[in-house]
């Protein structure tokens, strides 16, 4: 029961790592992020049950963890907001101005 | 004062939370510059206190409800105490050269308050003893830095290169959270000294591989190492000079965090990750060496350069651990040589690069140009921004008397030893070719600044005011003292060494 768990997990995280790589709009790859994020939330719960009993240790670890992901999301939704100002388009293929 | 530890901590994070209502005490008083001289001194404060620390250590603190095994626990050994001087040098310096680069912009308050943060945030990392606390500090310098690469956001290239630093380092942290997830479910704690006992008592085995990858790729993406560096041109681009300087400081921090990891936790005597790590460091080396030859843009040169003495620290920490898997103890020196070289570079290249991202700051001032050609000859308009970036630039290509010479030796000398090895023989190879090829570049960087006639941008350049030139002409002294007093140095580094792994 464990180990399956563990590999759904692994599982989740492989696909929102499938969905930074293929999807080309920004709004999207931030999903992935919380996917990515939510999946070791996840995991984090998931390893602290040990023979019967619930870490707590872990689940603070899991808490701290969405307050940390939440940041991230919201500055990266900012510079998306800021991107479209720039660019007009929320697609990873305008965003490559920068050669040399 | 609470606790000898907690401090330089609470000194900063109080300054970082009074800062916006200084700044606003100093638009009523007419001297809006209050706030930069407050973060200023704030931040030599914390200083003061960590250079008070050195006599008392090894220092701990924790909670006193969960004692270390769970809680938080912070612990200055002198690596700590290292680290945290050197990267606060840094940022200190920095923030006496934003008092007149950034004087343009809006906002100074948001920029001074993020300045003070992630120096914080670096302070808080060196300090923590496990592996969550490392993990908020990470993603508090991380948050920081993001915001400040993209600060000037009315121009496309910032919001360019901070929506891709955001992503790849974002992902980065959280691979290595994910590794550290799964440590936290091996071991049921998440303390370094605990989890070094913890660990070695388990066979080598595939989820503890696992977790060794994680970490090396998550943190590696932050520090930029090769198949991940496609962000870091760019975001130096779009941040503005001074913080492409902290963002040095930045990418050691996170090649600390996979020292600290690896050598502590998984001792490299039973875990295999030198050849990993040498792999990644000789890719680092040599691409970003050939990528940095081909730009045009100063900022890109640099930035790729980073690239390739990020290789340096990477191998070094490669060689260490491989002799150690490989040969036991016999070797123990060529370990010991390894580390000093590898955080000795780590000083001279945060010195050195922060150096020239500062006088490139200078340059772009006065010529309005960012282009390698706009710099022909300007030592002869501005010497005191030309003579220290010269400085930098022959420390970093490692012309001998430079203390960027003796690092490099040692990472190169500690390869050496082992002559009949061909992993070490090859990566010997790969060491001399690239630091002759990364010399020639920074010479021929360094003959456009002092020998050619003056280009036609820089005729109308003159020395810049105090303010930038006073932070660089430091950090070059700082740079020849260092070499001068070079043995001073590496006994120092050493004591660091021996405390970072809980010796003498």
């Amino acid at each position: 029961m464990y180990t399956i768990l563990l590999f759904f997990i692994f599982l989740i995280a492989c696909l929102s790592i499938y969905c930074i790589v293929t999807k080309r709009n920004m709004i999207k790859t931030v999903l992935g992020v919380e996917i990515l994020t939510a999946s070791i939330n996840l995991n984090f719960i998931i390893v602290g049950v040990r023979d019967g009993y619930v870490d707590a240790l872990a689940q603070t670890f899991a808490i701290i963890s969405i307050a940390i992901g939440a940041c991230i999301a919201a500055l990266a939704l900012a510079l998306i907001v800021n991107v479209y100002r720039h660019y007009g388009k929320v697609d990873w293929d305008v965003v490559r101005r920068l050669k040399w | 004062m609470v606790n000898a530890i907690l401090d330089p901590l609470i000194v900063i994070f109080v300054s970082a939370l009074l800062l916006p209502q200084v700044s606003k005490i100093g638009e009523y008083l007419k001297f809006p510059k209050l706030r930069d001289f407050f973060a200023f001194i704030m931040l030599g404060a914390s200083m003061l206190l960590i250079v008070y620390m050195i006599p008392s250590v090894p220092l701990s603190y924790h909670v006193n409800v969960f004692g270390p095994p769970f809680g938080i626990e912070l612990y200055a050994s002198m690596m700590s105490i290292y680290l945290a001087l050197v990267s606060l040098t840094m940022v200190l310096l920095v923030t006496f050269y934003s008092v007149k680069y950034m004087e343009a912009d809006n906002g100074l308050d948001k920029y001074y308050t993020l300045i003070l943060t992630l120096s914080g945030g670096i302070v808080g990392l060196v300090f923590s003893q496990d592996f969550f606390t490392l993990y908020v500090f990470w993603e508090l310098i991380c948050i920081s830095s993001y915001t400040l690469v993209s600060f000037r956001k009315y121009r496309w290239q910032a919001v360019e290169g901070g929506i891709k630093y955001l992503l790849m380092s974002t992902i980065g942290s959280l691979i290595a959270l994910y590794g550290i997830s799964m440590l936290y479910g091996i071991a049921g704690t998440l303390n370094f000294s605990s989890l070094a006992n913890i660990v070695v008592k388990h066979q080598p085995s595939t989820p503890v591989y696992f977790i060794i990858v994680a970490i090396i790729v998550g943190f590696g993406m932050s520090s930029a190492i090769v198949p991940f560096h496609s962000w870091i041109p760019d975001a130096y681009v779009g941040a503005p000079n001074c913080i492409a300087s902290i963002s040095t400081v930045v990418l050691k921090i996170s090649a600390f965090n996979i020292i600290r990891s690896l050598l502590i936790v998984f001792n490299p005597s039973y875990y295999d990750y030198g050849l990993i790590l040498i792999c990644f460091g000789l890719l680092s080396l040599t691409i970003g060496n050939f990528l940095a030859v081909t730009q045009k843009d100063i900022r890109r040169l640099l930035a790729f350069s980073s690239v390739s003495n990020m290789g340096y620290i990477f191998t070094g920490v490669g060689i260490a651990s491989y002799i150690i898997y490989t040969y036991g103890y016999v070797f123990s020196y060529a370990f010991e040589i390894a580390l000093i070289g590898v955080f000795l570079h780590m000083l001279n290249h945060v010195f050195g690069k922060g150096l020239l991202f500062m006088t490139v700051g200078n340059f772009s001032v006065q010529t309005k140009n960012y282009s390698l050609n706009a710099l022909e000859g300007l030592v002869k308009k501005m010497p005191l921004s030309s003579f220290s970036a010269a400085v930098g630039l022959l420390g970093l290509a490692g012309v001998p008397p430079l203390s960027g010479f003796w690092s490099k030796l040692f990472i190169i000398a500690s390869a050496a030893t082992v002559l009949s090895d061909p992993i070490l023989f090859i990566t010997l190879a790969f060491l001399v070719f690239n630091s002759v090829f990364d010399a020639a570049y920074y010479v021929w960087v360094f003959q456009k600044i002092v020998f050619r006639p003056v280009s036609e941008k820089g005729q109308s350049a003159t020395e810049v005011s105090v303010f930038m030139w006073l932070p660089v002409v430091v950090l070059a002294s700082l740079l020849i003292v260092i070499t001068i007093r070079l043995d001073l140095f590496i006994t120092f580094v050493r004591a660091a060494l021996w405390s970072l792994f809980g010796g003498v």
